[in-house]
């Protein structure tokens, strides 16, 4: 049972009042107590001492009596009577005390009838006293009755006293106990009393303490209640905050928008300056930035964190959970409009999925968050570490999808393509249904066809029979015709001997004739008959050739070796043409080096041949002063004769060709020089039948040096050589190789125009031309001819130097200058003699006087046909040092029916180039005596050859320097590999095709270059240009255009180069800037350029291939003047350059 | 599908030329009516919302235009083709003292990339230039960057290897934070740029043409103008690669070319 303090106390007082009524009561009783006893032993002392008293006045009295008795005084007399008197009072007195007590009352009854008794006789003594009538026996008996009295008074006294005594110590001892008790109660009582009290204080203060102790429990529990509410209260604000930034990463954001709102909430809801947030990637083990926040420069947050590196890194790789730092100043920058600080405090949370670190957020703070964002980041970690997940799961499923999506997309195209297909093909098929109905029509048609073929086979093998016994008689024919073939070899061989015969007589006759021995005829008969002579010497010789190269070519000469001494080969050389240099003014030389062995093993008539052609070669084409020397030697193992000239020697392109037949240094040579011009070609084949050769050096104007190099044998040597000849060796049967490209007629097409305003001659000339299958026009003057070239396509012209409007020089003039037209071959006639060297350096090939009989025009139509074959072939220059791939390729080509001209050096190159009609050119850049580049410069600069296609064939890779200059003409560059020559081909053919239809259309920007108002005034001139593209056509057609319009113009080729061009041409006034350029495009130069404070108002036109409408605008945007699309109109470029030009 | 019909693809493809200039008149139909219903789909909008959307302007027109169309491509994709372009073009494209290589339709620039690794290998990368362009800046964005993801890397190196690769396609990457990075050697000689087959115009002019998987999406009006812009832009003896799916027939230009690989399509111009 529990009292409230305040019944507790009121009871502690209660109890206390009681206590001091008890206590009190108790004492006053006891004091009371002893009060009485002590008035009781007050009273027994009162009676005591009335009792002494009484005794007193008895004695008194006595003594008064006595003395009265005595005396007789009266003074006792009084006395006595009043001490008599005084002793009743007493006695009633002591009655009076004695009252209560019985026993004592009864004693002082006794005691005062004593009293009586013994004053009673003191009266009768003092009577008798008094009355003096007393006997001393009266007086003795009176004293001794008062005696006997007094002595029972006395013996009373004592018991009343004896009574009053112990009733005293008995009272005493009430008194004195009682005084004990009450003392003691009163003690007992204090003590009591104290002992409430202090036990109420006790409680008091028990109570008291309790209650500061309950007071210090309650204040602790308030502080603590109002710690709860706080607590309560961050909890909410935790709670409230976490709901929200839960709420910011709810949805499906992607990865980064989840960072990113994550972030801004952060700020908003913990009031953070900075932070920033990152992913693991997927990969696990990097951080990768996903969103910053109020970091004033993001790049200064690193995009990538490896984990463990760095204190981000190190705290993902550790897995903690939460970090905080202070930071020192400038740790982080906070960046406002006004101003910005640095944050003090960076926390740093790993926001953990399944137990590993699926992100990381920083937050810098400037001032201590405190816990609560603590708490707040640890309570929502967990969500957002779901949420990334979920987000992580999003976007590669988005992945996925997207992908599997693309590629179903790409199926179902594919499908509708298939479809598409389909269909056609389900149409092809019914239409193939339709034509195999068609064809089983068709197949019972040929079946029966078939029946009736049988039987015609059955006819046919009959015929057969009759067509083998047809065939075998054409064999016979074909065996026939070969031996003919032999005959015909044979024939000739023969109607040269023929012909020979009857030459001579007309030689003979005719020289005789001439001699004009019986002067019978005139001057003019007489030269006549020197023609006559001279043709007929020229026609043997001719034959004489013909002959002797037939049966060289046809193998069938023979070679009779014997030993013959070198002296008598030199003297019948000196024999035969000392005279006739002498004649000419020439000096003849001949000797023989000292390593020269005296006597020859060789065949004696063909070796003298060879030297006899060579010497009169080089005395025909020297004249006076000059030397003609033969020397012979022997090198190693070979005879060298060594036929040296100072004559007009032979033009580097034509050496190769001497030793053709028909060719000499030109085809008027022989004209102006005489012979046949196979002296050369049968020299050659004969040096090859010795197994030798005969090589040519030679300086126009300087003179010519012929060697015949022929193995030096002896006899020993021949004796194994000679079985082989043996074999060899058959019945002479020349065949004449001469005719063989007259004969050799193949389908070509061959077009001669006939250029002659003489009706008969041109008549006469075109059926000898149509019958040597040619097709003729004839033009009847040159305007009309030049026209007709163009038109009619001849392969051969042939040209009368008198025309009616022009000179013939000039219409060969105007043949030769055209590019399209210098092919073509032209033979030249003419009534007048002509000095033919000149029409023959003019182009002609050849000259011809009228009236032509029949054997000059066939000699005509054979050169047109000859040299008609070169104009169908293509013809190449290859230049190309290296002897072997010179070859190779020059074989390639010519197996690709292209004809090659072959050039080791660039001199040569050159010189081909200007003596002879070229193609195109294939040039290799490395030359032995020019830079093959340079050499492309100087044929470029030559406005003859400037329009000559030219592939630059090469080993190594160009630098951009060279590649540039061969670019400037738009030449195409083959780097030499395995496979290259296949380009080559493809390159080469491609011009040659280019070349081939003749009507060449002019060039596209040069005709639109048309505009009037640029035109007009030359307000272009000087201005220098920048044009950067990438596109190598447009850098040639604007800048042909622009060159043409009188800039000068900068090329550049990416954006990169545009901005250093501009730098080192201050002068540059406008730029044309193509947008789609390498390494740096035209946007961001001309961005670039605006930059610079100094190019801010140079024009820029902007150069694209797109479109769109936004592309314009980023142009613009940029920093573009204007813009212009491609393919660029040129009329539309100069008036906008011009515009630009003048505003600027 | 639904979402979607005909006439309402021709009223947003007219909608789109007017706002943005881009047609895509010349577009197989069902394919992008598919496009269409896709983009409304993920966008959660229907058509005239969307209109609305590119009434409104901004950039939601070009978001559009680069979302209609396809964008998947693959590294060595058809690897035939590699191997092909490797032994035939590659052999003929050497002699070349420069080279310009055009990728067009890159898509995100895989093919850009792989011909890059052949010119690397056919050791003339460095005097080669590719331009590799497309229609859409998202894809090029990526493409710019070369990065692709590693799950697609074990295709990727079973396509090099069957075109004919000497090395491991990991010669050509390294790989960073789970994505492959191609080297940037590799990407120094490509241009990315932004250019749109059926508007614009020829930009320069290529040795090397490859448009393979773009006018499987055209119709056939549309090939014909895209096969004259690629004409224009191949140099004379250029290569023309249409790839497996696409063939030169019905082109017009069938006789300007000489077919180097008739399953593949390469052709090479001759005329
Ligand atoms: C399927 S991808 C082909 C990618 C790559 N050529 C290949 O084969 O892997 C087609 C690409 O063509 C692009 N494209 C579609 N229309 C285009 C246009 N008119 N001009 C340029 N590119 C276009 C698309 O953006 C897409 O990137």
């Amino acid at each position: 049972m529990q009292f409230t303090f305040q019944r507790q106390v009121l009871l502690g007082i209660v109890f206390s009042i009681i206590l001091v009524l008890v206590v009190g009561y108790v004492s006053y009783n006891a004091i009371l107590l002893q009060q009485e006893n002590t008035g009781w032993v007050d009273h027994t002392r009162e009676v005591m001492r009335v009792s002494e008293s009484v005794k007193n006045r008895l004695l008194t009295t006595e003594a008064n009596v006595r003395g009265f008795a005595i005396t007789g005084n009266g003074a006792f007399e009084t006395s006595y009577l009043q001490a008599s008197n005084e002793i009743w009072k007493d006695v009633e007195a002591l009655r009076k005390l004695v009252k209560d007590n019985k026993v004592q009352s009864v004693r002082v009854d006794s005691l005062s009838d004593l009293l009586e008794a013994r004053v009673g006789l003191m009266r009768r003594q003092y009577e008798i006293l008094k009355a003096g009538k007393y006997s001393a026996d009266t007086i003795q008996r009176i004293v001794l009755q008062g005696k006997d009295i007094a002595s029972k008074i006395e013996f009373s006294f004592r018991r009343i006293e004896n009574i009053e005594e112990g009733l005293l110590v008995e009272r005493e001892q009430l008194a004195s106990s009682s005084a004990v008790r009450a003392k003691q109660y009163i003690v007992m009582g204090s003590l009591l009393f104290f002992m409430v009290i202090m036990l109420l204080y006790y409680f008091i203060r028990k109570t008291y303490l309790a209650q500061l102790a309950s007071e210090k429990v309650v204040q602790q529990a308030n502080s603590r209640l109002e710690e709860l509410a706080r607590e309560d209260q961050e909890k909410n604000w935790i709670l409230k905050a976490a709901i929200e930034v839960s709420s910011a990463v709810r949805g499906e954001p992607t990865l980064g928008q989840l960072s990113e709102r994550l972030l801004a909430k952060l700020a908003v809801v913990t009031g953070s300056q900075v932070s920033a947030m990152y992913l693991v990637t997927r990969s696990g083990r990097v951080l990768e930035r996903s969103a910053v926040y109020g970091v004033s420069d993001p790049a200064s947050a690193p995009a990538f964190v490896p984990f463990g590196e760095g204190i981000l890194g190190q705290f993902a790789a550790d897995q903690g959970d939460i970090k905080r730092m202070n930071v020192a100043q400038g740790y982080l920058q906070v960046k406002t409009a006004t101003g910005h600080s640095s944050p003090g405090v960076v926390l740093m949370k790993n926001i953990s999925f399944d137990g590993s670190v699926a992100g990381l957020i920083e937050i810098g703070y400037l001032a201590d968050p405190g816990t609560k964002v603590i708490k707040l980041l640890e309570m929502v970690s967990d969500n957002v570490a779901v949420a990334i997940m979920a987000a992580r799961a999003r976007e590669m499923a988005n992945e996925l999808l997207e992908k599997t999506q693309l590629q179903a997309e790409e199926l179902e195209s594919q499908q509708e393509e298939l479809r598409v297909t389909n269909e056609e093909l389900t149409r092809q098929t019914s239409l193939l249904q339709v034509s195999e109905e068609e064809l089983r029509v068709q197949q019972e048609e040929l079946k029966q066809i078939n029946a009736e073929l049988e039987e015609k086979a059955f006819m046919l093998e009959e015929q057969k029979g009759t067509i083998e016994e047809a065939r075998d008689q054409i064999q016979m024919k074909a065996d026939e015709l070969e031996r003919s073939g032999r005959f015909k070899s044979e024939f000739l061989a023969n109607m040269s001997h023929e012909l020979r015969t009857p030459l001579n007589s007309i030689l003979i006759l005719s020289r005789i004739l001439g001699e004009n021995k019986g002067a019978r005829l005139n001057e003019e008969e007489q030269r006549y008959a020197s023609v006559i002579y001279n043709s007929g010497n020229d026609l043997l010789t001719l034959i004489n050739d013909i002959l002797d190269l037939a049966k060289v070519e046809a193998g069938k000469i023979e070679l009779i070796y014997e030993n013959i001494s070198t002296e008598s080969v030199l003297s019948e050389v000196k024999n035969t043409f000392q005279k006739i240099a002498e004649n000419k003014g020439l000096t003849l030389q001949v000797e023989k080096s000292e390593s020269c062995p005296a006597m020859l093993f060789t065949d004696h008539t063909r070796l003298l041949q060879v030297l006899r052609n060579l010497i009169s070669n080089a005395v025909k084409f020297t004249s006076a002063p000059g030397k003609v020397s033969l020397s012979i030697s022997k090198e190693e193992d070979q005879l060298h004769f060594v036929v040296t000239d100072t004559g007009i020697g032979i033009p580097f392109e034509k050496q190769a060709s001497i030793f053709e037949a028909f060719q000499q240094a030109d085809g008027s040579t022989s004209r102006k020089y005489g012979g046949t011009g196979l002296g050369l070609s049968i020299s050659r084949e004969l040096a090859g039948l010795f197994k030798g050769s005969i090589s040519l050096t030679s300086v126009p104007g300087e003179g010519s040096v012929f060697t015949l190099k022929i193995p030096y044998l002896t006899e020993a040597d021949q004796q194994a050589a000679i079985p082989v000849q043996e074999t060899v060796a058959e019945r002479v049967k020349p065949a004449p190789p001469a005719m063989k490209p007259v004969a050799s007629e193949n389908g070509k097409a061959r077009r001669l125009l006939l250029i002659e305003d003489d009706d008969i001659f041109a008549a006469d000339m075109a059926a000898k031309a149509e019958s040597s299958g040619f097709e003729v026009q004839i033009a009847t003057n040159g305007r009309e001819a030049l026209e007709m070239v163009g038109s009619f396509n001849p392969t051969a012209i042939i040209l009368d130097m008198h025309l009616p409007d022009m000179e013939g020089e000039a219409v060969l003039k105007e043949l030769k200058n055209d590019m399209r037209t210098r092919l073509i071959p032209v033979h030249t006639v003419s009534a007048g003699s002509y000095f033919d060297e000149e029409m023959v350096r003019k182009g002609a090939i050849g000259f011809m006087q009228k009236p032509v009989d029949e054997r000059s025009a066939q000699q005509m139509f054979t050169a047109l046909k000859l040299e008609g074959t070169d104009l169908e072939q293509q013809r190449i220059l290859l230049i190309e040092d290296d002897a072997y791939q010179s070859k190779y390729l020059g074989d390639f080509l010519t197996g690709n029916n292209i004809f090659v001209l072959y050039a080791y050096s660039a001199a040569e190159a050159l010189k081909i180039l200007e003596t002879d009609r070229v193609d195109g050119i294939i040039l290799d850049v490395r030359l032995s005596d020019m830079n093959g580049l340079d050499l492309l410069d100087k044929i470029k600069q030559n406005p003859q050859w400037n329009e000559l296609p030219v592939v630059v064939n090469t080993a190594e890779d160009l630098t951009q320097a060279d590649l540039g200059r061969v670019m400037k003409y738009a030449h195409p560059v083959v780097i030499k590999t395995k496979k290259s020559n296949e380009r080559l081909l493809d390159e080469v053919k491609l011009f040659l095709k280019k070349i081939q239809p003749k009507s060449r259309e002019p060039e596209a920007p040069k005709e639109s270059f048309s505009n009037a108002v640029v035109n007009a005034e030359q307000a272009f001139v000087g201005k220098k240009l920048l044009l950067a593209d990438d596109d190598m056509r447009n850098i040639f057609a604007l800048s042909a255009v622009l060159e043409d319009a009188g800039f000068s113009i900068e090329i550049a080729t990416n954006g990169k180069e545009a901005i250093n061009k501009l730098e080192d041409n201050p002068e540059i006034e406008l730029i044309l800037m193509d947008v789609m350029m390498p390494e740096m495009d035209g946007i961001e130069a001309t961005r670039r350029i605006r930059q610079v404070p100094r190019w801010a108002n140079i024009p820029i036109i902007a150069v694209t291939a797109k479109a769109m409408q936004g592309d314009r605008e980023q142009c613009l945007e940029a920093g573009a003047n204007d813009y212009i699309s491609k393919p660029v109109d040129v009329d539309k470029l100069l008036s906008l350059i011009k515009v630009w030009l003048h505003a600027a | 599908m639904e979402l979607m019909e005909y006439d309402d693809l021709e009223a947003l493809i007219v909608r789109i030329r007017e706002i943005s200039g881009f047609d895509f008149s010349g577009y197989a139909r069902p394919s992008l009516l598919r496009r269409a219903s896709r983009y409304l789909t993920t966008h959660k909008m229907d058509l005239p919302q969307l209109l609305l959307h590119i009434e409104q302007g901004g950039s939601v027109v070009y978001g559009l235009i680069q979302e209609l169309t396809v964008n998947y491509s693959e590294m060595f994709r058809d690897p035939d083709f590699f191997r092909k372009v490797k032994s035939e073009v590659f052999t003929y494209l050497e002699s070349y003292p420069t080279l310009r290589f055009w990728v067009a339709g890159c898509a995100s620039g895989e093919e850009a990339y792989s011909l890059a690794i052949f010119l690397k290998e056919a050791g003339f990368l460095g005097r080669s230039l590719v331009y590799a362009t497309d229609l859409s800046n998202k894809a090029l964005t990526a493409a710019r960057e070369g990065v692709f993801t590693l799950g697609n890397a074990r295709t990727f190196s079973e396509n090099y290897l069957a075109a004919g690769g000497m090395q491991s396609l990991s010669d050509y990457y390294h790989v960073a934070y789970n994505k492959a990075v191609m080297l940037p050697e590799l990407r120094r000689n490509i241009v990315f740029s932004m250019h749109d087959l059926t508007g614009d115009g020829a930009f320069n002019e290529f040795q090397f043409i490859s448009c393979r998987n773009v006018m499987i999406y055209f119709t056939l009006e549309l090939r014909q103008k895209v096969f004259r812009l690629l004409y224009n832009s191949l140099s004379m003896l250029g290569f023309l690669c249409l790839g497996k799916r696409e063939t030169l027939r019905y082109s017009g230009l069938e006789d300007h070319f000489k077919v180097i690989d008739s399953t593949l399509n390469i052709y090479q111009k001759i005329k």
